[in-house]
């Protein structure tokens, strides 16, 4: 009987030992996991196979506290854990925007209120248009555009211009200024706390092209899709679904179904972040000739399709079907024609296999 | 004294036996000296074939390297390198480095001269010429000594691979690509492919600024591919 106890006993203090551990554990690792989900991201509604989804998440559990009190003031909790057919989401967006006003006029915060309103707005756009196969917008809250000028000592363009994480365009000791002409026209002028921008100063704009410096942003430009082909400016691939340049001042666009969309994100304290069609990017001038930081992987110009022999990986799984014929293995990338083909990406053994003309 | 007669006569008829053997032999064994140094027609055809199939053996050893490097035996000092492979740029800020007819020629000769041994008399010539869609190569004034005899004869040699289809198909593609570099215009190479008869495989390599282009007419070297690369720059 004592023998008993005694296993009993110690089955007993192994249990406890074991549910120290594990709480140990827990309380050791729950908050950074915790906290890592809610790392500012601002707002991201996405669309795909006809649902919208909108997905937010915060910096600090305490910014996620006062987020959600404001959105159950609002009424409008529902809309951001929404996954719902584009339709039927349609037919909420009344309700949204109506319970949104009626906060606004019962003295809710003028920003969260602009903040809400804009997720919404572009939620609904991108709902309506029914030419949107795919799209995912990133919108932050505008926290820092002030009076227009703005001073950054080693910080993001993305930031300076609408006060977004995009972390694209990393900039330096710089001053950028934004100015609106009497016609609404929005330009950058971007000094160089150190003296204005010239060509002897020191580099002072880096692309995500790694290594690539540019001196200058020139100017901003875009790209049109339609059906699927490149119709007109000049494509920023959104290099993953996470970080995305940034759309400031936007230069002459074809009519497209985004331009509608433009309209909304333009306002202050919008990230945008297309799966499809990214719009814009840093430029210089270089003899007289526009100079993007980041040439587009493909581009269709005189009814051919021109594949960028820079192609990187994750743009090239971006890469439209519909406009080249694109083959993913799990070796690597095939891009071609009847007789060519352009192979990226292959592990070095095979790339070597290919060079020497084993396979 | 009967018997000293009969016995001188035997004796003489002894030595005359002897010399007359002795002749004979010496008149077959000359015979046989002669005939030695002298070329029959078997030998020489057998000598000539020897090296002829030596030579049409080079040759496509030597396109095949050549294929391989651009066209080129000794690398020029424009040169790319990945992964141990090397092959010639053929354009480069701009400047079409496609090798002419020539340089291919003597590239291959100097190979034939360097790499094989085909050859182990003197000659006075070896040229290697491109034309009629054949490599060839003549080999002038072979100078074969067999003893004090020796002939002097001629070899020619041919292969039915065409390394000019692959210059002409290379510089279609660096014309284009030099238009929209560092695009590739698919449509525009692919055009050009299919009139060649041809498939071209393109390599980018971003991390070093190459682009390699992999040609290929389906002809093979011994059972191996027969490739042709070159190297163009990205900007």
């Amino acid at each position: 009987m004592r023998v008993e106890n005694r296993t009993k006993n110690r089955a007993t203090n192994a249990t406890k030992i074991f549910m120290f551990i594990v709480f140990a554990f827990l309380i050791a690792f729950l908050p950074n996991a915790w906290a890592k989900k809610y790392s500012f991201e601002g707002c991201e509604i996405s669309k795909s196979a006809n649902t919208i989804y909108s997905d937010c998440s915060f910096e600090s559990i305490e910014m996620t506290k006062g987020f959600l009190s404001r959105v159950n003031e609002a009424k409008i909790a529902t809309f951001f854990n929404i996954q719902r057919d584009a339709n039927s989401f349609l037919e909420l967006c009344d309700g949204y925007k109506n319970s949104i006003e009626e906060y606004r006029s019962s003295g809710g915060p003028e920003t969260i209120c602009n903040y809400f309103r804009r997720l919404v707005d572009v939620a609904c756009e991108l709902a309506e248009q029914t030419g949107i196969e795919s799209a995912t917008l990133k919108i932050g809250l505008d926290r820092q555009v002030k009076e227009g000028k703005i001073v950054c000592k080693n910080c993001y363009v993305g930031d300076l211009i609408d006060n977004r994480d995009a972390s694209d365009i990393q900039a330096k000791n710089l001053e950028i200024i934004f100015l609106t002409d009497e016609e609404g026209k929005t330009s950058i002028q971007i000094n160089s706390l150190k003296g204005l921008v010239n060509d002897e100063d020191e580099v002072y704009i880096k692309s995500f092209e790694v290594g690539r410096w540019i001196k200058w942003i020139w100017g901003f430009e875009c790209v049109t899709y339609n059906q699927g082909r490149v119709i007109g400016g000049f494509n920023l691939n959104c290099w993953d679904n996470q970080k995305f340049s940034s759309i400031g001042s936007v230069g002459p666009c074809e009519k497209s179904w985004w331009e509608k969309i433009l309209e909304k994100l333009k306002k202050p304290g919008t990230t945008n972040l297309f799966d499809h069609s990214c719009s814009i990017q840093a430029a210089k001038l270089v003899n007289g000739e526009i100079k993007f930081a980041r040439e587009p992987d493909v581009i269709r110009r005189g009814g051919k399709t021109l594949v960028n022999a820079r192609l990187d990986s994750e743009s090239a799984l971006n890469l439209d079907e519909k406009i080249i014929k694109i083959k993913t293995t799990n070796e690597g990338v095939i891009v071609g024609g009847i007789n060519t083909v352009i192979v990226a990406f292959f592990h070095r053994n095979k790339l070597q296999e290919i060079l020497k003309g084993v396979v | 004294m009967q018997k000293i007669k009969t016995r001188g006569q035997l004796f003489l008829y002894i030595i005359i036996a002897i010399l007359i053997i002795a002749v004979g032999l010496l008149a077959y064994f000359i015979s046989q000296e002669v005939k030695k140094a002298r070329w029959s027609e078997e030998e020489m055809q057998t000598v000539k074939n020897g090296i002829r199939d030596c030579l049409e053996k080079g040759l496509k050893e030597g396109i095949w390297l050549l294929a391989r490097q651009g066209g080129y035996y000794e690398l020029p000092a424009e040169s790319a390198e990945f992964l141990g492979e090397r092959a010639a740029f053929y354009l480069k800020q701009e400047k079409s480095l496609i090798p002419t007819k020539r340089t291919l020629e003597l590239q291959l000769r100097n190979y034939l001269k360097n790499e094989t041994s085909c050859i182990a008399y003197s000659y006075e010539s070896l040229e290697v010429y491109l034309r009629n869609n054949r490599s060839e190569v003549e080999v002038r004034g072979i100078k074969a000594s067999k003893g004090k005899a020796a002939f002097v004869f001629d070899v020619d040699a041919d292969v039915a691979i065409d390394p000019l289809s692959y210059i002409a198909l290379s510089e279609e593609i660096v014309q284009s690509y030099n238009a929209t570099n560092p695009y590739v215009c698919i449509e525009c190479i692919d055009m050009t492919a299919i009139k060649h008869a041809m498939n071209v495989t393109i390599v980018p390599i971003a991390e070093k600024g190459q682009i390699w282009f992999l040609l290929a007419s389906g002809q093979k070297v011994d059972n191996k591919n027969l490739i042709w690369r070159f190297v163009a720059d990205i900007k």
